[in-house]
This record gives structure tokens, C-alpha cells and sequence, in this order.
């Protein structure tokens, strides 16, 4: 009856932790991946971190801290840089936010030539977390002008094949 | 002399011709009785971001079937409400009531949902909990305070009947299943395409708004509300917490997403119709349009997890403070939207209304 007890106070317990393990998962990669992940806050900032920085629709300087998508995108073994070639360019990246916003980017332009073209993930404002309008992760497409693919409140990331 | 036919083409030619015969013949068969497709008509300018399941192709044999199982009260446990009772066509699909009654006299916690344009929607319910038509139709059907019969049963009694039977072959090849059941509502439901108002005729260069609707018109872009509500289908797959007191509402995406960023996340709903829909939100809480203009316009609630399209640069509700006359002109603008064909069509009413 005692190790009944017990056994159902544990099974009760790993319930409530894996709970709050999950909670803490901000970004999930999914789809056409060597292995899928759902990854934390923790693991976001072991990767390089830099800093973006943009002028505000209020005039304001806003200091992202930022990392590349690709590097976000390795940790899910999707080829990138020197190993993107051949099918792989034919991949496209979905990005679903919170809110159910769904914008496209293809796995090629995450990664221009052009200096300062590569889209990031902005995970951070000056060393704090994002506010809530738009974290707790967003989107930084720098080449899009009017910002449709700066997604707030990044969520998934999906890989798959064009098949069109 | 007369030569025999077998000695003019050879024996295993001729059983080699029969049998030839015999495969065209099955096949132009098969052909003659399998379903036919069921040609989807809509707008270019509404797109083709849907797919229909493989498993599940909408045929005119399960678009039939779907139309007479949505009316079918024998889908429910004492055999009095069928998916019509909370779905009415004249409110385009929705119901007028807060809270719907189910078969047992309980109230749904929510608003049924309009039945409009669901080619397009992809996650079902105000929490978007469930992907597909077909996983959708299951919880009505079976709740225990909605329609309160288990799909074994239903598959039961309408295997008893005269018509069923008859009607599950020529749609599925099959009797009838509990698969089937609800593959056939989803196929009826595909089909409830709402094209035909004002505003489309508008689209078309058919129909000129008076000043009113132009104005309306017009503030529904300045004002945001095409933000979550725009395109030519007047919605977007989005979830928002709209700003009403987060303490005492249901708790939304959340109770199945398990994210405290989802509490009081709720499905932004198709405008289309929108004037026939009422009482509107998912809890029924507006009886009119003005009321809802009311609450965008003065009373959105700052919490949390408030859209950040309705919270202004400092936190706070972004409030619209519309006039009365704006508030008029919106609504006169979303009237636009009534089809009157869609609530009258009879591909799909009530099949078994002898009138």
C-alpha cells in the first residue's frame, strides 16, 4: 500500500516536472531535420551572440541581442553555409509565432553574401529578455523593408521541401 | 463452306478478347459507380492555401451524404438535436444563443462557432485545439453534454436504417463506419463557401458602397482591424487575447498549449457574415456589432498576454476611440458582408424539410 503510494506521488511528481521542463521550451524545429529539438532559453545563449541594432518606430535606438537563425537551425543538423547545395536548396523555412503568423524564408537567404543580410533570432533587448509584445523570441529579417517577417513571438520553425 | 470463328482467330485469341471484354467492362463499371469529385467554386482572390486529406477526397456522393448526416438528429443520444440545432444555416452556421443547449439540456462553456468559408481554416475550435474537419466533428458528436453518443452507436443505428447503408457505399465502398460519419460532415462542411455578398460584388467592380459603407470601409484599414480581420476572405488564421478581464475568462490556448503566454488566446473569427452571427466572442458576451465596436473602441482591458496589436508603446489598452458616427460606418461596412445567398442556398439545408 506504502509503495503504492509512493509510486503514485512520483508518477504525480514527473508529471509536474516534465510539465515544467516543457514550459521552458521557447523554440521547437520540426520537419525535414536530422533530428528534431525544442530548445530553451539556456540553449539559445550558448551560441555566438551579437548585437543589432535599429532605430525604433518612436525614434528610439533598440539594441537587440541576436544570434544567427542558421546556427539556431544547425542544432537541428540542417545544412547550412558550405554544406547547403544541391535538394537542399530547395528547402524553405516556415516560422510560426505564438499568434499563429506564419511567414516563408528560403533556407538559401538565411545566409547572403551580403554583409549584414543573414536573418537572426533576437533573444534578448540589452541584456534583458525581450519585451512581451514581441518575445520572448523574434525574428530579425533585415532586408525585408516593411519588417512582415520580423516575427514576434517566434515559436516553431519548420523545415520542408518545395514541392511546386 | 462456312469457316467457324474459332478456326478464324484461334482459340486463345478469342479467350484472350473475353477476358480483355471482361476487364473494360468491370472497369467502365467501377468507373460509372465510383464517387464523383466535388468541384470547390471560389474567388481566385481567396487563394489555395487549404488541403483536403488524401484520406479523405471530397466527392458529390459524401458532400450528399455530409448535408443529410448534418441534419440527422438520430447522430444524437435521445435522437432530438442534430449538428443543425447549434449551427443554424439562417445565422450562417452559427448560433444565436450565448451557450448552445446539448442533448441532455446543458449549455456548450462556449459560442458555436460560425460555419463559414472552413476550406481555409486549418485549426478548429475558439483555442484552435484540433487540426481538421474530420478530428473536429468527433467532439460535438460524442461530448457527453453536446450531442452525448458514442460513434459505435450512431454507426449502429444508422446501419439500421433503409437509406444509410445505400449511401455509405456510394460514398465510401464501405457500410457505415464511424470513420465514415465524420468524414462525410467534413466534406459537407468544406463546401460551405460564403462568396456571394455586397463586398465581393464590390470586388468585382458590381457594386458601389454608399458614403457610409465607403467610410467604414475605409476605417477598417486606418483603424487596425484589418490587422487580424483582412483579405479578401476577411480572416486570418490568428489567436489573440482581445482585451476582456483575463482573471474571470476561460483560459483559452492555454488550457491546452500549457503556455502562460496563451491565457485568454482565442481564434480572431471570420467577418464574413459577421451581421448575421451574433451574439458574438467566445463566450456569447456581445448581443450586437455596436457592443463589440463598443469594447475596441473604449473598454479593452490591459493584462499580460494582451495582443500586442491592441497594447500601445507603454504598455497600456490601445483604445480606438471611435465616434458614433465611425461605429455606424463600421457596421454598415460589415453588413457588406452578408451573403444572403450562403443562408439560403439549398445545397445546403435541411434535407429532410419537405417545403
Amino acid at each position: 500500500m506504502k509503495a503504492k503510494r509512493l509510486y503514485l506521488t512520483f508518477f504525480i511528481l514527473s508529471i509536474l516536472m516534465i510539465g515544467e521542463i516543457r514550459a521552458q521550451v521557447l523554440l521547437d524545429i520540426d520537419g525535414d531535420v536530422a533530428q528534431k529539438v525544442a530548445l530553451t532559453m539556456a540553449e539559445l545563449n550558448h551560441l555566438p551572440m551579437q548585437q543589432y541594432v535599429v532605430t525604433g518606430e518612436h525614434h528610439d535606438t533598440i539594441t537587440y541581442d541576436v544570434i544567427q537563425l542558421t546556427h539556431v537551425l544547425a542544432l537541428a543538423g540542417v545544412p547550412t553555409k558550405d554544406q547547403l547545395k544541391g535538394e537542399e536548396l530547395q528547402k524553405i523555412v516556415v516560422v510560426t509565432a505564438g499568434d499563429g503568423y506564419k511567414v516563408v524564408f528560403s533556407l538559401p537567404e538565411l545566409d547572403p553574401k551580403t554583409e549584414g543580410g543573414a536573418v537572426l533570432l533576437a533573444i534578448g533587448q540589452a541584456g534583458k529578455p525581450l519585451n512581451k509584445q514581441v518575445g520572448p523570441l523574434q525574428i530579425i529579417a533585415p532586408n525585408d523593408r516593411l519588417h512582415s517577417r520580423w516575427v514576434r513571438e517566434a515559436r516553431h520553425i519548420d523545415i520542408l521541401y518545395s514541392t511546386h | 463452306m462456312k469457316r467457324p470463328i474459332l478456326q478464324f482467330v484461334g482459340t486463345k485469341s478469342l479467350v484472350f478478347m473475353l477476358l480483355l471484354g471482361g476487364t473494360v467492362a468491370i472497369s467502365f463499371r467501377q468507373q460509372v459507380d465510383s464517387p464523383k469529385r466535388y468541384p470547390f467554386v471560389y474567388p481566385a482572390s481567396f487563394g489555395n492555401n487549404y488541403m483536403v486529406p488524401s484520406s479523405n477526397v471530397t466527392t458529390e456522393e459524401g458532400v450528399q451524404l455530409g448535408r443529410m448526416l448534418f441534419y440527422e438528429t438520430r447522430l444524437s443520444a435521445n435522437n432530438t438535436i442534430s449538428c443543425a440545432n447549434c449551427h443554424k444555416q439562417e445565422y450562417a452556421f452559427a448560433d444565436n444563443r450565448r451557450q448552445s443547449v446539448g442533448h441532455d439540456g446543458s449549455l456548450t462553456t462556449r459560442n458555436a462557432m460560425a460555419l463559414v468559408n472552413l476550406l481555409w481554416v486549418k485549426q478548429f475550435f475558439w483555442d484552435g485545439r484540433v487540426k481538421g474537419l474530420e478530428e473536429q466533428a468527433v467532439f460535438p458528436l460524442t461530448d457527453p453534454h453536446e450531442m452525448g453518443q458514442a460513434l459505435e452507436e450512431s454507426v449502429e443505428k444508422l446501419q439500421q436504417t433503409a437509406e444509410y447503408p445505400t449511401l455509405f457505399k456510394a460514398a465510401f465502398g464501405t457500410d457505415v463506419t464511424a470513420k465514415g460519419i465524420v468524414r462525410t460532415l467534413a466534406q459537407f462542411e468544406r463546401t460551405l463557401i460564403s462568396a456571394s455578398s455586397r463586398y465581393d460584388r464590390f470586388l468585382n467592380g458590381e457594386y458601389l458602397p454608399d458614403s457610409s459603407e465607403k467610410r467604414g470601409m475605409d476605417l477598417f484599414t486606418t483603424a487596425n482591424c484589418a490587422h487580424c480581420h483582412g483579405g479578401p476572405k476577411m480572416y486570418k488564421e490568428l489567436f489573440h487575447n482581445n482585451g476582456f478581464d483575463i482573471s474571470r475568462i476561460d483560459p483559452g490556448r492555454s488550457a491546452f498549449t500549457g503556455r502562460q503566454e496563451d491565457k485568454g488566446r482565442f481564434r480572431v473569427a471570420t467577418l464574413r457574415n459577421i451581421a448575421l452571427t451574433s451574439p458574438y466572442m467566445h463566450d456569447g458576451r456581445f448581443a450586437t456589432l455596436r457592443e463589440v465596436l463598443d469594447h475596441y473602441s473604449d473598454h479593452i482591458q490591459p493584462s499580460e498576454t494582451l495582443s500586442p496589436f491592441l497594447t500601445d508603446h507603454d504598455g497600456n489598452s490601445r483604445l480606438l476611440r471611435l465616434t458614433s458616427q465611425e461605429k455606424t460606418d463600421i457596421i454598415a461596412f460589415l453588413q457588406l458582408l452578408t451573403d444572403s445567398t450562403f443562408i439560403t442556398n439549398p445545397l445546403f439545408s435541411n434535407p429532410f424539410n419537405v417545403n
